[in-house]
């Protein structure tokens, strides 16, 4: 009998348990939704599909003039010699000798636009070269210079004037102590003006064919035991909606400070 | 018959014991039955003591179910309490119908009929993204960053862009309107790259980066029935915001136009739109006062 009623109030309690449970559910619902009832909202959407252009991909080379098998250099109907350019990573890879100031470097620096599996938009290019030394002992990181700046290292071989320009793009800061920052850009004549020239891609472009040289008078015993870097940057940037910057000199992204900036 | 008193015996019997073993004979019991009601003999035990000792026990265990409680009575107990919850709840949710049906009763019926809030609105000039191919297809046009274009959208308070007619029901309300333009590139959400040319007299936000945005542009007016606002008039794609990543991606403008009834209370102490900026709410509280 007693193990009846036992079972009895068992039950009772699960059917007030669902009860409890069921009235809790509904009255969460009923102030969620009189919650998010209170206004009366409408709403409308439309939508326009678009595609991106390509971005730019520039690609760092070094080159060598090709020759026929007997050794003689190919030309091409201008009479230049025909280039093969081969896409690095890494310039003067492997080149770990011990070198002095005056020492000269050969270098054969090119670019190339996009690639067969990654092709670029149009672009203007520009390029520069600078060096970084590291002291061995510490690991210290202690300065980058700019090689067109005409301290640390000196270009014995010029890139060609007829192809690049050189141009100070921090020309019109407003700060008192601004530090040039100087980059050969990719430059052609038309009627005699002068305009950045657009490199399209799988374009490849030759740089710096000559060497380099380690100024004597700018390489001090403060560079000795140090480990030089010489980084070879290059950058392309879009044509559309970016001012040609020679052309348009002080105007563009490119610029530190844009012609009319105040800040 | 004797009384055999096998706790009490004699010293009769020990006699006959004794003769019995030295003449081998056995000795048999006479007949007897015993008295299970009288003690064999005086108890050793102390009643007294026992007594005191067991009354203790039944202390401690009348304590013990005090403590602990009846099983079947803390069951009872729980299903009383969840009776009590259960009934709480029951008038909770009366209470809950009865507020709603009191406040329905206060509504203005004028007002409840014109929650007919209507609205249209669509991109305007979608031919701007698409050229056509040297032979006669027609396909997305390449967009470049900085790119500007004449993509232009309007909202309507109707239920067609193009005109509507008043119902029976009255002249539709008023309405407040907020709008939001995003870019999905790769199915994420871009917020920085879409810059709309528009009145910003009239249009307010908070800039896309500033962590109080919520991506919205809100309107500083009322669209009456049957009146259009234009929301922008072209797109530029901001070019400090796209990378070379970025490059080649399919993308899809998106532009959510959201709208209530035109009631100044609402936006201001009712708590919807809680996310516009302060500019647009103070803008609007002028324009109402």
């Amino acid at each position: 009998m007693q193990k009846k009623s036992s079972i009895e109030l068992k039950k009772k309690i699960q059917v007030q348990n669902m009860i409890i449970m069921a009235l809790a559910i509904i009255i969460v619902v009923l102030m969620a939704i009189s919650g998010t009832a209170a206004w009366y909202i409408r709403t409308k959407s439309d939508s326009a599909d678009i595609i991106l252009s390509n971005p730019v991909n520039i690609y760092i080379t070094e080159f060598e003039e090709m020759t026929d098998g007997s050794g003689h250099q190919i030309l091409d109907s201008n009479g230049n010699p025909v280039l093969n350019h081969v896409t690095t990573e890494d310039i003067l890879e492997g080149y770990n000798s011990r070198i002095y100031p005056g020492d000269n470097i050969k270098l054969k620096l090119g670019m190339q636009l996009g690639s067969r599996q990654e092709p670029s938009s149009p672009a203007y290019v520009r390029v520069k070269l600078s060096i970084a030394w590291t002291k061995i002992s510490t690991g210290e990181q202690l300065q980058l210079s700019d090689l067109a700046q005409d301290n640390m290292i000196t270009y014995k071989d010029k890139p060609n004037e007829e192809n690049w320009k050189l141009l100070d793009f921090n020309k019109y800061s407003t700060e008192e102590d601004a530090t040039p920052d100087y980059w050969y850009v990719y430059k052609t004549i038309t009627n005699g003006q002068e305009t950045a020239r657009i490199a399209r891609s799988l374009e490849q472009i030759e740089f710096l064919n000559g060497f380099i040289n380690l100024n004597k008078q700018e390489i001090t015993n403060a560079q000795a035991n140090c480990k030089l870097t010489i980084n070879y940057i290059v950058e392309a940037i879009q044509v559309p909606n970016v001012p040609d910057p020679i052309a348009e000199e002080g105007k563009g992204p490119w610029w530190h400070y844009a012609l009319g900036d105040t800040d | 018959m004797a009384d055999y008193d096998p706790y009490h015996n004699n010293g009769n019997n020990n006699v006959n014991n004794s003769n019995n073993n030295g003449s081998n004979n056995q000795y048999r019991p006479p007949d007897r039955s015993i008295n299970v009601t009288q003690p064999r003999r005086e108890s050793s035990i102390d009643a007294s003591r026992v007594s005191a000792y067991t009354m203790r026990e039944q202390q401690a265990l009348e304590r013990l179910k005090k403590t602990v409680g009846n099983p079947n009575q803390r069951e009872n107990r729980m299903s009383h309490l969840k009776t009590i919850i259960a009934i709480i709840l029951i008038l909770l949710l009366l209470a809950l119908a009865v507020v709603f049906i009191f406040l329905i009763g206060k509504a203005d019926p004028n007002r409840i009929l014109q929650y007919d809030i209507r609205i249209s609105m669509q991109i305007e000039n979608k031919s701007a993204l698409s050229v056509l191919t040297s032979d006669g297809r027609e396909q997305l046009r390449e967009i470049n960053p900085g790119d500007t274009v004449p993509l232009r959208a309007s909202i309507r308070n109707a239920n067609e862009f193009y005109g509507d007619e008043n119902t029976d029901d009255g002249t539709p309300p008023p309405i407040f309107v907020r709008f939001k333009l995003v870019l999905v590139l790769d199915y994420e959400e871009r917020y920085d790259v879409l810059i709309p040319a528009m009145n910003e007299t009239l249009w307010y936000s908070y800039p896309y980066d500033d962590p109080r945005s919520d991506h919205y542009y809100y309107y500083a007016g009322t669209v009456y029935f049957q009146q259009s606002e234009e929301l922008f008039s072209a797109i530029t794609f901001d070019g400090e915001s796209l990378f070379c990543e970025d490059g080649g991606k399919y993308g899809q403008i998106q532009v959510m136009v959201e709208s209530i009834e035109a009631n100044i209370n609402s936006i201001m102490s009712e708590g919807i739109w809680q996310s516009a900026p302060n500019e647009w709410r103070n803008v609007m509280y002028n324009l109402e006062y």
